[in-house]
């Protein structure tokens, strides 16, 4: 019996799916907590030491205000400096994920009854390299090796195979927590690829947090007490934040929410109905920056709406019903809810890790060289695992300095060439004709293209990289 | 000079040395690296743009600026490469003719913006609804005595030992009938008044009746059905009553009922009375049923009811007696009792009464179609308020005079109308309960922390100035004396055991329960509402003509019809996805369709959802039971994980401004919840629960209202008085939202 992990650690839930196969069999188990849901990414950790992970965080949050520092969307501060001193012990963004990371191997201990030492994770097109790094060192904390990272659209494709399998273009709409993440993915031959890819950090949280002010706003003006959310204490904030999300999910069923507070600080006791019109007038420029973003997304990728054969919409904040009706008035038909939005990219994960290293590049990366010809380095087509190339270049002018300017070919047939991703790699160089420029390149398990240029008579410190993240790859999907 | 700048790399691949690879020496076009390269690489042969470049840097303007260069390569137009001059110095007397190809940026003129003028909206007040209505005749209070005096003189003076079965609408005088029937026994017929027995409903009923007759007929038992089974119990079976509620006591009481037949034999030559006999159903009506096959030969009953406001008929479903079954019982047993029919007669406009009229003789006669038709002509002359509920705000309620009664379908839309005229700030009743049997929380903030075992008038005026400092000393002299109600003796000094057994076995007065005080303004679903009347009536229109292929609905609409005595209207609310559970609670649940039928709302508070002596566990929550908690207060209930019980309970708790656990739930909840999950899901009797199916938890629950509890047992942070513990608690409501995952 051989097991097989992948998860998906998201700003706000993280699920974890193996696969147990034998032979020819092949079962996905859920590694949900008790009641067979994805545990929420959050830790706290009390004042004298005792951490709380994922639903025992989550539900305990209003118990623990007082005692406990809480935190949460902790995917979107991993790569910040940011230390946290809580019990007399300094805790970095790597330090909670791996708690999310130990958390999720005792589930996995629990549900499957093995140890996992391995697993592939998702990641969003364009999480930084700086994150990925992180990432892989917060799994790597717990005791896992991060065997690969795979693409969450990339992930949610597979795990809805059965439902795309005849879409030849496919949008990802992927609006959660943190970040907004729309991808356009191609689907043909049995390759996925993708064709563009954009987002924006205006998610979930925000909306929250605005909800918060506003519901705030409404409260004050009721009992005539003129006081600004920011300056009512923590704690009554964080309850605020709290309410207001429990509404935002309210009213994607009922028309209605109350919110009622026993004290809410110095506003006393609160009661208020919100109806679900202005709760739509609120949200209503969040949705549209959604709606805007992802209509750039497709435009940005050259194949018109009309051949976009189907709309994934996955992640939370996919559920508010205002921007459901806004996309059902756009695009109908188009659109998929798959059934478990919250499990879909982690079994998407867990299924792509059974056959690794399927990814191939679907870009051209290369020089443009000094007359202006390109020069390509990684060819549209390479098989991304273990690639690596070297070249040797020489100085054309004597400005003391080796300028490289990298570019993309891309689409279809290579002839676009993209102005965004030019980066310009200097390296000093004295000896003209003399001095030459050694460019290594090569793409690590991170998906990340790092191209070296240092010169071959000095030692490495003058060497300079470039890091590109984002890398457009097409994955063979397995059979 | 503004130089000319392409993105691209100044490096060449190479093999080898730079020497010595040609192709790479190809690409130098710059002139110093150019310069360089002929002393570096001499053997080298330059191509021809490289010769012109060499020689064009070999030139220098004389007319330039030092250190600048003007010449460039590009590429023209057909894709050749030439060395060109590309000086920019506009001014220079040479400048035409070095540089014929020039032209001048077209420079856009700037556009000015013009910032936006921000024009202040102003703020439209949505001028707020009020409901229209026809204004509809003073009412005519027809008198009783107008009526055809036959039928009621007929039931009035028939002789004690009797059987009579009277059928009368609302309005018609059937409390009339009762206390002259009553005064008529005693007087004409020489009946001995303590063998006359009164059954009511409610104390409230019970008040009624005692406050009609004078006090020279205080001598008739009359009493509830429950006050009733207590007394059985005590009196004749002697068995302590702490832990039976009402219904485990009316279960014993038929047993013993059966048992001993021979108790009710002190009635001989009295006479039994039971009032609102339509709403029988379950143990009570067994009950009753099984004390009058007992009554001895010589005792009489009258039995009166209104058939036509029968509501609880769906009740025969669960194999619990029904109102329909309850009377074929009666018919049964008693072939030989007289029927009385009551003719209409209504405290009602003399519009409404008349159609009211016409409606009710179709559903007697059991005709749907005709129902349906008359109800048809009703729904014609009742105004269609569509009367907003979310905004009803203190405006609204002025236009009603005298009592307002808002009328719904099940209790799901009542709390939800509750819920919004809390917000609004207009204070109202909402009728939950058709038994009120909890204790008030003052007996219990009274008690707990009274030091002595005895306890005076004197003791109890002092210790209630301690408690409560700001009432009145009157309000203290009452309490005394309804607490002294429950005891038979009449002392100087009580132990304070002997007054909670009392108030255990046979609490009477008002004040000692949790009062539904009367405002204004009532909520409540029709079945709570039965017996009242109402000056306004605003009806849920889903009560007329939902389903009216049943008589059971044309009934319940009838009842809502009657309630009004001079002003009826409709009022609109969404009633889709609520069901109820079919038992005497009639508890609702909403179920949601999203992707799948989930459990949405779940209504609590109904008796036996709290366990009592989960509250009396810790000190801390009952100092801050009686400290701190304020009636409306939110809650939260919290799936308990570590299960102690074979069943699911849920923890009490309060979240914020401080986060503490009060108690948790009971028995009846949990049973209840999993019948409706199990109605949801299509689990039906047999097949597996997974306790997964349980929600994790509820929100918008509410505290109802401090109570008290008393009992036995272990209650380790309740006060002690001889057997009898004593402590706070607490009652919940509210049409609880079942909580969900965060996406």
């Amino acid at each position: 019996m051989e097991y097989y992990f992948g998860a998906d650690f998201g700003t706000t839930n993280s699920a974890l799916v193996c696969y147990a196969l034998e032979g020819k069999r092949r079962q996905a188990i859920r590694c949900g907590d008790g009641t067979d849901r994805p545990i929420p990414s959050a830790v706290a950790i009390d004042h004298d030491g005792k951490i709380f992970v994922g639903r025992a965080a989550w539900q305990n949050k209003m118990r623990l205000r007082d005692t406990c520092r809480y935190f949460h969307s902790i995917k979107t501060i991993l790569d910040s400096d940011d230390e946290f001193e809580v019990a007399g012990k300094l805790w970095t963004p790597v330090d909670l994920a791996s708690e999310v990371f130990n958390h999720l191997r005792r589930l996995a201990r629990k549900t499957v009854g093995v140890e996992m030492t391995e697993a592939f994770l998702s990641i969003p097109i364009g999480f930084s390299a700086q994150k990925r790094i992180k990432l892989r060192h917060s799994a790597a904390k717990a005791g896992i090796d991060v065997k690969s990272f795979v693409s969450e659209p990339t992930a949610a494709f597979a795990a809805n195979y059965d439902e795309l399998k005849s879409a030849s273009t496919v949008a990802i709409f992927d609006w959660g927590g943190g970040t907004l993440d729309v991808s356009i993915i191609g689907h043909s031959g049995g390759n996925l690829f993708e064709i563009a890819t954009a987002g924006m950090s205006l998610a979930g949280d925000d909306i929250d947090r605005k909800l918060a002010e506003k519901i705030h706003d409404k409260l004050a003006r009721k009992k005539k007490i003129s006081i600004a959310f920011a300056d009512m204490p923590s704690g009554d904030q964080d309850t605020m934040l709290v309410k207001a999300e429990e509404a935002k999910r309210e009213f994607t069923f009922s028309d209605d929410a109350q919110i009622m507070f026993n004290r809410y600080g110095a506003l006393g006791a609160c009661r208020e109905m919100l109806g679900y019109d202005w709760f739509e007038e609120i949200i209503k420029p969040e949705v549209s920056s959604a709606l805007d973003c992802f209509e750039r997304t497709v435009q940005q990728s050259g194949v018109g709406l009309a051949n976009i054969d189907r709309i994934v919409m996955i992640g939370g904040s996919s559920n508010l019903r205002p921007l459901i009706e806004q996309m059902e008035r756009r695009y109908g038909e188009k659109l998929f809810f798959p059934e478990e939005t919250m499990w879909n990219v982690g079994q998407g994960t867990a299924r792509l890790s059974i056959n690794a290293g399927d990814y191939y590049s679907n870009q051209s990366l290369g020089i443009i060289l000094s007359d202006g010809s390109y020069y390509e380095l990684l060819k549209r087509g390479a098989a991304i695992k273990g690639w690596s190339s070297e070249c040797n270049f020489g100085v054309v002018d004597t400005t003391e300095q080796a300028r490289l300017v990298f570019a993309s070919r891309e689409g279809r047939d290579g002839s676009k060439l993209l102005t965004e991703d030019y980066m310009t790699l200097s390296v000093p160089n004295y000896r003209f004709l003399q001095e030459q420029i050694v460019l290594r390149a090569a793409i690590d398990d991170d998906l990340i293209f790092k191209a070296t240029a240092a010169s071959n008579m000095r030692g490495r410190k003058y060497a300079r990289t470039w890091d590109y993240d984002r890398l457009k790859c097409y994955y063979r999907l397995p059979r | 000079m503004v130089s000319n700048v392409e993105f691209k790399s100044n490096v060449y691949p190479v093999a080898g040395r730079c020497r010595d690879d040609k192709n790479f020496l190809r690409q130098i076009h710059d002139i110093f690296a150019l310069e360089r390269l002929n002393y570096e690489a001499p053997l080298y042969r330059r191509t021809s743009l490289q010769d012109e470049e060499y020689r064009a840097a070999a030139l220098h303007c004389k007319h330039a600026l030092a250190n600048e260069y003007p010449w460039g390569t590009i590429v023209d137009g057909d894709g050749q490469a030439r060395v060109v001059c590309k000086c920019e110095q506009f001014n220079c007397h040479l400048f035409k003719t070095c540089r014929p190809d020039y032209r001048p940026p077209t420079v856009e003129p700037e556009k000015v913006v013009e910032p936006e003028k921000i024009i202040p909206t102003a703020i439209e007040e949505t001028p707020k609804k009020t409901p229209t209505m026809k204004k509809i005749a003073v009412p005519k209070i027809i008198s009783v005595e107008q009526q055809s005096e036959s039928t009621q003189e007929a039931i009035i003076k028939a002789a004690s030992d009797e059987m009579s079965i009277v059928n009368g609408g609302p309005g018609t005088g059937k409390t009339f009938i009762v206390k002259e029937k009553i005064m008529h026994m005693i007087d004409v017929q020489g009946v001995a008044p303590d063998r006359i027995l009164v059954f009511c409903f409610s104390r409230a009923a019970v008040d009624v009746i005692r406050a009609r007759l004078s006090v020279d007929y205080a001598g008739v038992d009359i009493r509830t059905f429950d006050s009733f089974a207590t007394y059985m119990l005590a009196a004749v079976e002697k068995i302590p009553l702490e832990n039976l509620n009402y219904d485990g006591r009316i279960r014993r009481a038929i047993a013993t009922l059966k048992r001993k037949p021979d108790v009710l034999g002190y009635y001989a030559g009295g006479h039994v009375l039971v009032d609102e006999v339509q709403d029988l159903v379950g143990v009570r009506a067994e009950l009753v049923v099984n004390i009058l096959k007992i009554l001895p030969a010589t005792c009489g009953f009258t039995l009166l009811g209104d058939s036509c406001q029968a509501l609880y008929d769906y009740l025969a479903v669960d194999g619990v007696m029904s109102s329909a079954q309850f009377y074929a019982a009666v018919d049964r047993q008693f072939p030989t009792a007289k029927h009385y029919e009551l003719s209409t007669n209504h405290r009602q406009s003399n519009r409404l009464a008349r159609l009211t009229d016409e409606y009710r003789s179709k559903i007697l006669d059991g005709d749907i179609e005709k129902c349906r038709s008359s109800l048809e002509e009703i729904k014609n002359e009742i105004v269609n308020a569509d009367a907003d509920f979310k905004n009803f705000c203190r405006d609204n309620a002025e236009q009603y005079d005298g009592t307002l009664g808002i009328l719904t379908r099940n209790n799901a839309q009542a709390l939800k109308i509750s819920d919004w005229l809390s917000t609004n700030g207009v204070e109202h009743t909402l009728r939950r309960r058709t038994r009120n049997n909890v204790l008030d929380g003052w007996i219990a903030k009274i008690f707990c922390g009274y030091a002595h075992e005895t306890i005076s008038e004197k003791n109890f005026i002092e210790r209630h100035r301690e408690v409560y400092p700001d009432a009145d000393e009157a309000i203290a002299v009452k309490r005394w004396a309804a607490l002294l109600d429950t005891l038979k003796t009449d002392r100087n000094r009580y132990e304070v055991e002997e007054i909670l057994r009392g108030l255990i076995k046979d609490p009477k007065a008002d004040e000692l329960f949790v009062g539904d005080r009367a405002r204004a303004i009532t909520v409540s679903n029709i079945h709570r509402s039965k017996g009242r009347e109402f000056d306004s009536v605003i009806l849920l229109d889903d009560l007329l003509g939902g389903d009216d292929k049943n008589l059971l609905e044309h009934k319940i609409c009838y009842v809502g019809l009657t309630r009004a005595k001079a002003r009826l209207e409709t009022g609109r609310l969404d009633n889709r996805y609520i069901y109820f559970i079919p038992n005497e609670n009639r508890r609702c649940y909403k179920v949601r369709r999203y992707r799948n039928m989930y459990l949405s709302n779940f209504e609590v508070g109904i008796e036996g959802d709290v366990d009592d002596k989960s509250f009396g566990l810790r000190a801390e929550v009952q100092e801050f039971i009686r400290r701190e908690l304020q009636v409306g207060m939110a809650l939260k209930l919290v799936k308990d994980e570590v299960c102690a019980r074979d069943y699911v309970t849920y923890k009490i708790l309060v979240e914020e401004p401080t986060w503490i656990e009060l108690g948790s739930t009971d028995k009846i909840f949990a049973v209840e919840l999993e019948r409706a999950i199990r109605c949801i899901f299509k689990l039906w009797d047999g097949a597996q629960f997974d306790p997964k199916f349980f929600p994790s938890g509820f929100d918008n629950v509410r505290v109802e209202a401090l109570t008290t509890c008393i009992g036995g047992g272990e209650v380790p942070a309740a006060a002690t008085f001889g057997d009898l513990k004593i402590w706070s608690g607490l009652s919940i409501v509210g049409f609880a939202n079942v909580l969900v995952d965060k996406f």
